[in-house]
């Protein structure tokens, strides 16, 4: 029976995951000098850290069999309809917008717009985005995007802070915005000396505080819309800044914040199309005024030129992010929600501004309907004015909630006498009168009490039109839409066109298997706040993730709350912090961090209220044990943790990490791994066994969630058992540390790709993995030796999963920078790898797994070619400035021009290597100018005239 | 009598110049008072102020034209009594995007609203992930006591604006 067994497709997946064949594995471990993969990693990964137990996973599934598991897991949660608002609504996903962005890789696969030139057709949806925002706002410029509206609340309380001029230290929070948001706030003013004060805002004399800004959400979280316009002028009569959590569709027919007096607008835009997930991704957004530009955390796309004089989108302002500026950021944010913002934006295209407007009429109106139903049977409404949620007085919240579930319905309870209802675009005329019955009103008629109206305030009706600018009313056919899509996707590279090399990011394979659960219904539709016994099958896939990611890592305990890499990192300091807390050891408070860090690493520190104290990297790239020692004993009093990242930044096994893990806990501190390397770990050393304390994963770089252009992504922590009870809050397991994301799971919508991903690898297939992603960077590493320095190796010459090729030295003699380098690569058809990152001057490979001995035979090809190219100047051939290399990205354009002043020919330009001419991919823009964008900061559509002009 | 003066060298950088330059200095019967050096491209900068018999400057600067150093020189005198008027210290960290002149509108930025530059180190970096050229400085600013600290970052604010900067400032 054995041999009938493996007939079947049992641990077969990994040969679709792994991008090279058994024979090509063997190819490249002769040329390494190996005879096997175990070979390979007994010279690579140090015995001391080594894992000698198979994980407990299981054989891998088929994709069939994982799916059918799955499906099986997914019909035990119970889709009713949730009218329990507080930030997320029914919507539906209009399905061009499902098929042509959420399910395409061409889009969900990208990376982050860091490298313009290939990122346009992403940077102008997520323009389309900023630009909603701002008009909806009506503020002056809008970021793309945030990690959830709660976190987005405490950015906002932290950039009143930085910009208003009052001296106060209180941040006063309206007690009627949504409980987590005032959740998150408060935990967030904890670590960094802020004095929330929550209350009630049309009673509350600002007079009395002292205060440096107030949050306000508008409408309120209980459906009341509060005219805050003379609030908002006292909070400015004193210098301080308002913040207004606001709700998109309702600012369809509400004047905009910034017409109220707010100074910033957040919330989330779910409910423009982004399923439910029960809880997310979806994209939240901060809006503000021009004057605050620099103080805004997150992502923002800018319009600047290309070298040739056309319009063209990059990231603007980026020295206020983590990556440059590290503790000194606006914020930890990294990835955020990009793909979640596109899908929004597309809502918005594909509704316009009439289409929008009657969504939330019908909205409106229905509540009103509802509403009047409820006062003709001598119901109380807490809320005289509502757009779309009421607050309804019963006799006993919990049996109203009860005959909601049997009528299919889940409310809010918002005490024991009063209950939430939110209506929303998919409500129908025929739940109203199912909803009365309810609330035992089973005699009304919708009919008879129909009568157009909405209970909005008349003096917060919008005057302004919704949008400034075409774009919205350019798509509404699906032909027109569809089309929009695909040439927007047709201008930037993802996965589904090559290899993307950047190391430290883990750009592997997003397999179709492992997407298809995100969009069935039993998962999407699921409201964060059901009871849990709704969500039974999101409980049981929560459950053995979180297993599979224990035994993946040596921890005893997961959380899945983060729902970024650096909210991880966050919520596993908070961890570190409240265990000392806990230990009566409250003053430890100096976080160690190497040179090397990632920026979130520091930023995030700073976030947790840690003071950051760096230690120097050796010649060598690892941790200088001289001054790690000293700064130990330095701050042993105050030690609170150190921050390393392992495999090393520099993509190193360190062979000292045991002992710098042990140094650290001698003196008393607790040792955060970093798992942004982890790809290079699974199966073959466990961070929770070799000394680690506390490690967040990013679920989108080593299982396989997609990066999505720059989000979502997921970053769980794993803890050791002594921490396992600070691990952030949730409806199952209380915690002192409280939230660190607005849903209990975080970005529980995307939790089944990782889930699919181990299951149909399996505890060999993942071991395999790893094994060949350091196969792959070894291969890589040696074939690009001979041309570039390899910077950083081990004591045999290896590196881990990636490598670090150094230009230093090219720069020096040649003046060709890793920019120029970068931008060649384009004209090759790759995406560069990481620029400058750990080290200035450099570029940092991660071939992955999921690449095969071709297409990395292509990379390098590539590089090789461009290492002859940069020769040419070395050798005085070609100057510098005339090089293919300074002129790259080379357009369609620019090729086929009339004008050519270059050197080299338009074939040298173009088509540099041979296979390029059997399949092309062309930058649309030549290389972006920084410096024209962020001097004219532009963050919104430029009118279709300003390209015409440009263009003439 | 003696005089302090302020000079400025700058030259090839070789082994033992620093030494070579004060033997110099002494050799004239002068202090070495204070200085700020640095080397950059192969290339040695310095600015001192030294304190000599006042008969000796024109001897001690002939001296060291014509040395074998290979040094320009360019100096003036100051008046020990001199007693500059009440400022305050404040340490700056700018980082932006580089941009052609930027130094020089960040100098004249300063002059304009009359603050003293102390002390100017810069770099111009690769930004990590997206490989911008940055420029990035730290700067020492002794500013007059009349201008407030808050008056002192709306300025500094206008200046960020126009160069498009990020200036984080911390009074010393």
């Amino acid at each position: 029976m054995k041999k009938l067994h493996d007939l079947f497709d049992h641990n077969r997946f990994v040969e679709r995951h792994n991008g090279s064949s058994t024979k090509q594995q063997a190819t490249m471990l002769k040329q390494l000098g190996f005879d096997s993969l175990e070979s390979l990693l007994d010279k690579i990964v140090p015995e001391s850290i080594r894992r000698t137990d198979e994980m407990m996973l299981g054989e891998g599934l088929s994709e069939q069999d994982a799916l059918a598991k799955l499906k099986g897991i997914a019909s035990q949660n119970k889709i009713l309809t949730s009218m329990i608002g507080m930030g997320y609504y029914n919507t539906f996903t209009p399905a061009v917008i499902q098929r042509n962005i959420l399910e395409n890789p061409a889009w969900y696969t990208a990376y982050t717009p860091y490298q313009a030139e290939i990122s346009q057709g992403r940077m102008e949806a997520m323009l389309n985005f900023q630009t909603m925002i701002a008009d909806l706002t009506g503020m002056e410029l809008a970021n793309a995007s945030l990690l959830d509206e709660a976190t987005a609340c405490a950015e906002a309380m932290t950039l009143c802070q930085r910009m208003s001029k009052a001296k106060g230290k209180v941040f006063f929070v309206d007690e009627n915005c949504h409980p987590q948001n005032i959740e998150i706030v408060q935990n967030r003013a904890a670590s960094i000396d802020i004095k929330v004060v929550v209350g009630n805002a049309e009673t509350v004399d600002i007079e009395q505080l002292d205060l440096f800004g107030v949050l306000l959400q508008y409408p309120g979280s209980r459906g009341d819309i509060t005219d805050f316009t003379e609030l908002a002028k006292a909070v400015h009569a004193k210098k301080g800044l308002v913040a207004m959590a606001t709700d998109l569709l309702a600012l369809t027919l509400l004047k905009p914040p910034a017409e109220i007096g707010a100074d910033v607008a957040i919330g989330n835009s779910q409910r423009f199309g982004v399923p439910l997930g029960y809880g997310g991704p979806h994209a939240a957004f901060m809006a503000t005024k021009e004057k605050f530009k620099r103080s805004m955390p997150g992502r923002l796309i800018g319009v600047s030129i290309d070298s040739q004089g056309k319009p063209a989108l990059r990231l603007a302002l980026q020295t206020r992010e983590q990556h440059i500026r590290r503790e000194k950021a606006t914020s930890n944010i990294c990835t955020a929600q990009a793909l979640l913002a596109v899908m929004a934006s597309m809502y918005a295209l594909y509704h316009g501004e009439a289409g929008l407007k009657r969504i939330a009429s019908r909205v409106a109106q229905l509540t009103q309907l509802f509403k009047l139903g409820l006062e003709k049977s001598s119901f109380i409404i807490m809320n005289n004015h509502a757009f779309d949620t009421l607050a309804i007085v019963v006799k006993d919240a919990d049996s109203i909630m009860f005959n909601a579930v049997e009528a299919g319905y889940n409310f809010r309870k918002i005490n024991q006498t009063t209950v939430g209802i939110s209506f929303d675009e998919t409500t129908k005329m025929a739940d109203i009168e199912k909803l009365w019955a309810v609330f035992g009103c089973d005699e009304l008629d919708v009919n008879s009490l129909y009568n157009e109206q909405t209970a909005l305030p008349k003096n917060l009706l919008r005057s302004t039109p919704l949008f400034n600018n075409d774009v919205f009313e350019r798509y509404h056919s699906e032909t027109e839409l569809m089309r929009y899509m695909r040439s927007l996707a047709d201008k930037d590279l993802a996965l589904d066109r090559a290899m993307i090399p950047l190391g430290s990011c883990t750009m592997k394979l997003n397999a179709a298997a492992e997407l298809m659960p995100i969009s069935w219904a039993e998962f999407a539709n699921v409201h964060p706040f059901v009871p849990l016994n709704q969500a039974k099958g999101y409980q049981q896939m929560i459950g053995e993730l979180e297993t599979m990611l224990c035994d993946a890592t040596g921890y005893d305990a997961v959380s899945l709350q983060p729902n970024s890499g650096a909210q991880g990192e966050y919520a596993g300091l908070l961890a570190i912090r409240a265990y000392h807390d806990s230990c009566g050891q409250s003053h430890r408070n100096v976080c160690l961090i190497p040179a090397s860090a990632h920026g979130t690493n520091p930023a995030s520190a700073q976030m947790a209220g840690m003071k950051v104290v760096v230690v120097k990297t050796t010649e060598q790239g690892e941790i200088d044990m001289a001054d790690l020692s000293a700064k130990c004993e330095k701050h042993a009093e105050n030690l609170s943790a150190i921050m390393i990242t392992y495999p090393s930044t520099h993509g190193v096994f360190e062979e000292n990490v045991t002992e710098v893990c042990a140094l650290i806990h001698q003196a008393g501190g607790q040792v955060y791994i970093d798992g942004a390397n982890m790809n290079a770990m699974v199966g073959v050393a466990s961070p929770g066994k070799f000394g680690g304390d506390v490690s967040h994963l990013n679920l989108h770089k080593t299982f396989a969630i997609p990066h999505g252009g720059g989000g979502p992504g997921v970053g769980p922590i794993g803890v050791k058992s002594h921490l396992a009870k600070f691990l952030p809050k949730t409806p199952t397991q209380d915690s002192t540390v409280g939230l660190v994301s607005a849903a209990p799971w975080g970005s529980a919508g995307v939790l089944p790709v990782s889930w699919m991903y181990i299951a149909m690898l399996g505890a060999k297939g993942l071991y395999q993995v790893t094994a060949n992603a350091i196969l792959n960077a070894n291969y890589l590493a040696q074939k690009l030796a001979p041309h570039f320095p390899i910077l950083y190796t081990d004591k045999n010459g290896m590196v881990a999963h990636e490598c670090i090729v150094d230009l230093r030295p090219i720069k020096e003699t040649t003046g060709i920078s890793v920019d120029d380098v970068a931008k060649r690569l384009i004209d090759y058809g790759f995406h560069a790898p990481t620029m400058s990152f750990p080290v200035a001057g450099t570029l940092m490979i991660e071939p992955t797994e999921s690449e095969s001995k071709i297409e990395i035979d292509r990379f390098c090809d590539a590089m090789i070619a461009i290492k002859s190219e940069i020769n040419q100047i070395a050798n005085q051939e070609i100057p510098e400035d005339q090089s293919p290399l300074r002129n790259a990205p080379h357009t369609v354009f620019m090729v086929t021009g009339d004008k050519w002043d270059y050197v080299y020919s338009r074939e040298t330009a173009a088509f540099p290597v041979e296979c390029l001419k059997q399949h092309k991919y062309w930058a649309p823009v030549s290389r972006v100018d920084n410096v024209y964008g962020d001097r004219n900061l532009i963050c919104s559509c430029p009118s279709i005239e300003s390209y015409e002009v440009t263009e003439s | 009598m003696k005089q302090s003066i302020v000079m400025t060298v700058l030259g090839n950088d070789s082994p033992g110049l620093i030494k070579s330059l004060s033997e110099l200095i002494v050799e004239h019967q002068g202090e070495w008072i204070e200085s700020n050096m640095a080397h950059l491209v192969g290339k040695f900068a310095g600015i001192l102020r030294i304190n000599l018999p006042a008969n000796k400057i024109d001897e001690f600067c002939e001296a060291l034209s014509k040395s074998t150093l290979g040094l320009q020189v360019s100096f003036e005198r100051v008046s020990l009594r001199e007693s500059p008027a009440k400022t305050n210290t404040y340490k700056l960290e700018l980082i932006g995007q580089d941009q052609v002149g930027i130094v020089n509108k960040l100098s004249s930025a300063f002059a304009h609203i009359q603050v003293n530059v102390e002390q100017l180190n810069t770099e111009v970096l690769d930004a990590s992930m997206s490989g911008e050229h940055l420029f990035k400085a730290n700067v020492l600013l002794s500013v007059p006591v009349k201008i407030s600290e808050d008056e002192l970052q709306e300025k500094l604010d206008q200046i960020a604006d126009q160069l498009v900067l990020d200036i984080e400032i911390e009074r010393v």
